[in-house]
């Protein structure tokens, strides 16, 4: 399964850790399609631990983590 | 000295003798510049500068350290700076009144030991984090209940990978609450203290603060 970490509001009705079959969801675009999560609201997306994009195709024990862009002070 | 009785034995008396000669700069004096520019006064650091170019508005009176009633349309550096030097005299303080930019950013920081980056924006952010200080950067910011933290400094850049194109994030629809700022503000003093103490509180990422589920996550990013 992938493991895919949330963060900040993205975890509104959606909870912190999300797994999922990458036979079923194959690149991260397919991830936020399913969680419902817009690509242009997504400040960082970390794919085990390094920068990565939508496209990146995913395999099994891979960790996604995403996290909205926080400015405010 | 007994002002500082309750501060050891966490911070001995060789360390407050260290903080009393350190100089830490404040870059913006908003929620999260107010409330670590007081909590640095009070546990000892010998001179701050602030900056800012605001003054006060309604809407800062729900979260910001000096914003009262009274305080409205006062400048937010020269508030600061009266209200610093009623809890401890025996700090130094520095104000400027301004805004910053690439072009200020060397003058305002020479003399100092360390930057605090309480600043609102993704622009200025990414801008002191590109000038390639040789002092370290504290770096936090928040939106809602949530806010990142992290450290900066020659070889370890970690601003630019929270900073988006846009220059805000969520806290434009989700708000900046009171106990959000005042935990990253504390979080940043925390880091600061360690850091001007000579700890190496060194790392490649950040630390993401959930106020919703009472967590504090590390988050290494691998470059």
């Amino acid at each position: 399964m992938i493991e895919v970490r949330l963060f900040a509001y993205f975890r509104d009705n959606r909870g912190k850790i999300v797994y999922l079959d990458p036979t079923l969801y194959p690149t991260v675009q397919m991830i936020l399609d399913h969680l419902g999560i817009a690509l242009s609201d997504v400040q960082i997306l970390l794919v085990n631990g390094r920068h990565s994009h939508a496209e990146h195709v995913l395999k099994e024990n891979d960790i996604v983590a995403l996290f909205p862009p926080v400015a405010g002070g | 000295m007994e002002r500082y009785l309750r501060n050891k034995s966490s911070i001995n008396e060789y360390q407050q003798e260290l903080l009393s000669k350190k100089h830490v700069i404040v870059l913006g004096c908003g929620g999260l510049g107010g409330s670590v520019a007081e909590s640095l006064a009070r546990i000892g650091v010998g001179k701050l500068t602030l900056v800012d170019n605001d003054v006060f508005v309604m809407s800062n009176l729900n979260r910001q350290r000096f914003s009262t009633g009274k305080t409205i349309g006062q400048s937010k550096v020269e508030v600061a700076k009266e209200k610093l030097f009623e809890i401890n005299d025996q700090v130094e303080v520095i104000t400027h009144k301004k805004f910053i930019d690439s072009s200020n950013i060397y003058m305002l920081v020479d003399g100092c030991d360390l930057v605090i980056d309480a600043l609102d924006n993704f622009e200025t952010r990414r801008m002191i984090e590109m000038a390639d200080l040789d002092i370290p950067i504290i770096s936090a910011a928040v939106g809602g209940y949530n806010g990142w933290l992290t450290i900066s400094k020659p070889g370890y850049r970690n601003i630019k990978h929270l900073c988006s194109h846009a220059n805000k994030g969520v806290e434009q629809t989700l708000g900046n609450l009171s106990f959000t700022v005042n935990v990253l503000a504390e979080l940043e003093v925390s880091l600061a203290i360690r850091t001007l103490l000579g700890e190496d509180v060194s790392m490649h990422g950040f630390y993401f603060v959930d106020l919703k589920t009472l967590e504090i996550e590390k988050i290494d990013i691998i470059e």
